[in-house]
C-alpha cells in the first residue's frame, strides 16, 4: 500500500469530498496562497478555488462564527485554526452556538461543521502554541472530539467528520503531519465512536491518545522484549467515546495505563479512569495509573519541552509500577 | 476550661499502655491526686490520678483498649462545659489488599481472601493468585469425601486456654531469659539469727516510742545485706554477656509478689539507709506494689536482689537471678533449732543464686558467710 503523510492524508480527505459535495468548503487563517501554517491546504486553492478554499481574517471568533452559520444555512464548512490554542477566542461561538443550536431548535436546524485545529508540543512553539486543550471540547454536549495517530484514521475519521450533521472538532497534533503511514487510494471512511486496537497484548493496556499512540507503541516494543506483553488502544474519537472496546480489553488484560499529551489535571485519562472504573471495576488488578504531562504551562526551553511532553521512559515505568 | 487528659508516659521505655479499668465514670467528679483510671503497662497495673480537680466531661477510650502515650484517653473540665473533642484521623486499618478483579474471582469461588498470599505490588492479592489457589487446591476440593454424619457427644472441656497479660509476659521472657544465659549455682546456709530477734523487738519497742515504721526481719535483712555487699563488688554487679558492671551503691531489689507474678520494687542507695529508713521506704513500694500504683522506674535499676518466702513455711530455695543482676538471695523461714547442750538458737536459711559465668563459688560462700556473722553478731557488726 502506498504511504502518504498525515497532512496528505487531510487534505485528500477534504479535496475528495469537496469533489463529491459542492456544499463543502475550506476557510481559516492564510490556507489559500500560503496553504496553511502547516502547509495541510497547499494546492487546494489552485483546484477549487477563492470562494471554497477562503482566507479569512486574523479572528477566531469570526471563523467559527461564520463557520457556524455557513452550516446552519446549509453549507458543509471545514474551519481551520491556525492553533488549537486559539480556539479560546472562537469557544463562545462553538460552546453557545455551534455546539447548542441544535438542541435548541428542536432539531429543525442542524450544524454540520468541521473545526480542525493543530496541537501539541514538540516544535519548541512556547506555552500559547503547543497546548493539547481536548478536554475543553469533550466537556461540551453537542460537540463531537476526534484526535487520530495515524495518516489512515485522520483521512477515515475526517471524511466521516465532514458527513455528520453535528459540529466536530478534529484535533491534529503538529508533531504528526510529516508522519508517514499506509493509505489506501480507493475510498473509505472510519465511522466516528469506533476505538483502534494498535497493538494486541496481554498483560497491560494502554489507552493512548494522538502523538502519545507512537510512544506507547515503542513502549511496548520495548516491554516485549521483557516479556511484557502491552496492549495499546487509540480512543481515536475522544467524543463519542468507544466505552466497549475499552471495557474489552480490561477485562482481558486487568491492568490499565491511561496517557496523554494533555496536562494531567481534569485531563481526558480522568474521563477514561472514572469509565473504566464504572464499567470494569470488577476486572481490575491494579489502580489504573495516568500517564501525562505535570500540570504546568508548556516550556520553550527544548529540554523542559522533551521533560513536559510523556515519553516512552514514563509510559514504561507507570507500567512496571502496576504489575 | 476543658483540659485534655492523656496516657501517661509512666517509664523511659513505655510506648503505649492498656486500659485496663475506669475507676470513675463520666460525670464523675474528681480531686486532684484521685485515681481515676487503672492502666496496664508492660511492667505494671497502675492507678493513675487526676492532675486537676474537676468532673470528667468525656471518656475517650475504652476498658481494654491500647492507647499510645500522651494521646487523650478523657475530657476533665467544669460540669456541664461543653465538650470540643477534635477530631483525630484515626488509623486506617490495614485490611487484606486485593484487587476488584481479585475480590470478584474469590466471591464467586466462594474463597476465603486471608487464605491467599499476594504477590502484587506492596503484597496486593491480584487476580493470578486467587487462580493459582484454586488450582493448588483443586484436588483437595474433589475428592472430599461426603460429610459422615456423627452423634453429637456434649463433652466438659478438660481444660481452657487463657491469654496471660502483659505483665506476666514480661516476667516469662526475663525468667527464661535468665535461665537460659546464665549459669545459675545455688548455695545454702544456715545463720544463726537469735541476735536478730532480739534485736528486733528493741527496734519494735523504739518504732512504737518514736512512732516510726516498725522494721520486719527483711527490712534487716535488707540492711545488713546492703552493708555486707560493701566487701563483695562484684556481686553487686550487671551483667550483659560481654562486661561486668560494678556499682558503689546498692540498689536493692525486694520481691513481691502481686496478683499477676512477682515484681521487684528497689530501694535506692540501701546501704546509706538505717533500718527505719529502709522500713519505711519497703513498706510503701510494697503497698504500692500490690495495690498497682508502682511506678516502672521503680522497678528497674537494682544491683541486687533479695527474696523472701519465709511467710510461706519455705525453708529453702533457689531463686533465679533477676538479669542482668549476678545474684540473688534468698531467706527462708525463721525457725527455731535445738542445739547441743540444749540450747535453742533461731535459725534461718539463706539460698544464694549467682552467675556463675562471673561469681565463682568461694567468693560467694564467703559473702554467706559474712552475711552469716553479720546475722549471729549484728551489734559487733554495726560497730
Amino acid at each position: 500500500m502506498r504511504e502518504i503523510t498525515f497532512a496528505e492524508a487531510i487534505r485528500e480527505a477534504m479535496s475528495e469530498e469537496m469533489r463529491k459535495d459542492p456544499t463543502v468548503f475550506v476557510m481559516g487563517e492564510d490556507i489559500g496562497v500560503y496553504g496553511g501554517a502547516f502547509g495541510v491546504t497547499r494546492g487546494m486553492l489552485a483546484e477549487f478555488g477563492p470562494e471554497r478554499v477562503k482566507d479569512t481574517p486574523i479572528s477566531e471568533a469570526a471563523i467559527v462564527g461564520s463557520a457556524a452559520g455557513a452550516a446552519v444555512t446549509g453549507m458543509r464548512p471545514i474551519a481551520e485554526l491556525m492553533y488549537v490554542d486559539f480556539a479560546t477566542i472562537g469557544m463562545d461561538q462553538l460552546v453557545n452556538q455551534a455546539a447548542k443550536i441544535r438542541y435548541m431548535f428542536g432539531g429543525k436546524a442542524k450544524v454540520p461543521m468541521v473545526l480542525r485545529a493543530p496541537c501539541g508540543a514538540g516544535r519548541g512553539n512556547a506555552a500559547q502554541h503547543s497546548q493539547s486543550l481536548e478536554a475543553f471540547f469533550v466537556h461540551v454536549p453537542g460537540l463531537k472530539v476526534v484526535m487520530p495517530s495515524t495518516p489512515y484514521d485522520a483521512k477515515g475519521l475526517l471524511k466521516s467528520s465532514i458527513r455528520d450533521d453535528n459540529p466536530v472538532v478534529f484535533l491534529e497534533h503538529k508533531m504528526l503531519y510529516n508522519f508517514k503511514g499506509p493509505v489506501p487510494e480507493e475510498e473509505y471512511t472510519i465511522p466516528l465512536g469506533v476505538a483502534d486496537i494498535k497493538r494486541e497484548g496481554r498483560d497491560v493496556t494502554v489507552i493512548a491518545t494522538s502523538m502519545i499512540v507512537h510512544k506507547a507503541l515503542n513502549a511496548a516494543a520495548e516491554l516485549e522484549k521483557e516479556g511484557i506483553s502491552v496492549e495499546v488502544i487509540d480512543p481515536r474519537t475522544l467524543k463519542p467515546l468507544d466505552v466497549d472496546t475499552l471495557v474489552r480489553s480490561v477485562k482481558k488484560t486487568k491492568h490499565v495505563i491511561v496517557a496523554h499529551e494533555a496536562v494531567k489535571t481534569n485531563g481526558f485519562g480522568a474521563e477514561v479512569v472514572a469509565v473504566l472504573v464504572e464499567n470494569a471495576f470488577d476486572y481490575l488488578d491494579a489502580p489504573i495509573i495516568r500517564v501525562t504531562a505535570p500540570d504546568t504551562p508548556v516550556p520553550y526551553s527544548r529540554p523542559l519541552e522533551d521533560d513536559f511532553i510523556p515519553q516512552e521512559r514514563d509510559i514504561i515505568s507507570a507500567i512496571k509500577e502496576i504489575l | 476550661m476543658s483540659k485534655e487528659f492523656v496516657m501517661p508516659k509512666l517509664g523511659m521505655t513505655m510506648e503505649e499502655g492498656t486500659i485496663t479499668r475506669w475507676i470513675k465514670k463520666e460525670g464523675d467528679k474528681v480531686e486532684k491526686g484521685e485515681p481515676i483510671v487503672e492502666v496496664m503497662t508492660d511492667k505494671v497495673n497502675i492507678e493513675v490520678e487526676s492532675p486537676d480537680n474537676g468532673t470528667i466531661l468525656k471518656i475517650l477510650a475504652k476498658e481494654g483498649d491500647v492507647v499510645p502515650i500522651l494521646q487523650p484517653i478523657a475530657i476533665i473540665g467544669e460540669a456541664g462545659e461543653e465538650v470540643k473533642i477534635e477530631e483525630k484521623k484515626e488509623a486506617v486499618e490495614e485490611g487484606i489488599k486485593a484487587s476488584p478483579a481479585a475480590k470478584r474471582l474469590a466471591r464467586e469461588a466462594g474463597i476465603d481472601l486471608s487464605l491467599i498470599k499476594g504477590t502484587g505490588p506492596g503484597g496486593r492479592i491480584v487476580e493470578e493468585d486467587v487462580k493459582d489457589y484454586i488450582e493448588s487446591h483443586k484436588e483437595r476440593v474433589t475428592t472430599q469425601p461426603p460429610p459422615v454424619s456423627t452423634p453429637v457427644v456434649e463433652v466438659t472441656p478438660l481444660s481452657k486456654e487463657e491469654p496471660i497479660s502483659s505483665v506476666r509476659r514480661e516476667i516469662a521472657s526475663k525468667l527464661s531469659k535468665s535461665y537460659r544465659e546464665a549459669v545459675h549455682i545455688t548455695l545454702e546456709f544456715s545463720a544463726d539469727v537469735t541476735g536478730i530477734v532480739e534485736i528486733r523487738e528493741r527496734l519494735k519497742e523504739k518504732a512504737e516510742k518514736n512512732k516510726l515504721p516498725v522494721p520486719t526481719f527483711n527490712d534487716i535483712f535488707v540492711r545488713i545485706v546492703s552493708l555486707v555487699l560493701k566487701d563483695y563488688p562484684t556481686l553487686n554487679a550487671n551483667f550483659d554477656g560481654e562486661k561486668l558492671t560494678i556499682f558503689n551503691t546498692v540498689n536493692m531489689g525486694v520481691a513481691v509478689a502481686v496478683k499477676e507474678g512477682l515484681l521487684v520494687p528497689v530501694v535506692k542507695e540501701a546501704e546509706k539507709k538505717n533500718v527505719f529508713e529502709i522500713a519505711k521506704i519497703t513498706g510503701d513500694l510494697v503497698n504500692r506494689t500490690r495495690e498497682g500504683k508502682i511506678l516502672p522506674d521503680e522497678l528497674s535499676g537494682g544491683t541486687f536482689t533479695i527474696t523472701n518466702l519465709g511467710m510461706f513455711g519455705i525453708d529453702f530455695f533457689t531463686p533465679i537471678i533477676n538479669p542482668p543482676q549476678v545474684a540473688i538471695l534468698g531467706i527462708g523461714r525463721i525457725k527455731e533449732v535445738l542445739k547441743p547442750g540444749n540450747a535453742v538458737v533461731s535459725e534461718v536459711v539463706l539460698s544464694l543464686s549467682v552467675d556463675h559465668r562471673v561469681v565463682d563459688g568461694a567468693p560467694a560462700a564467703r559473702f554467706l558467710k559474712d552475711i552469716g556473722e553479720a546475722l549471729k553478731d549484728p551489734l559487733l557488726f554495726l560497730i
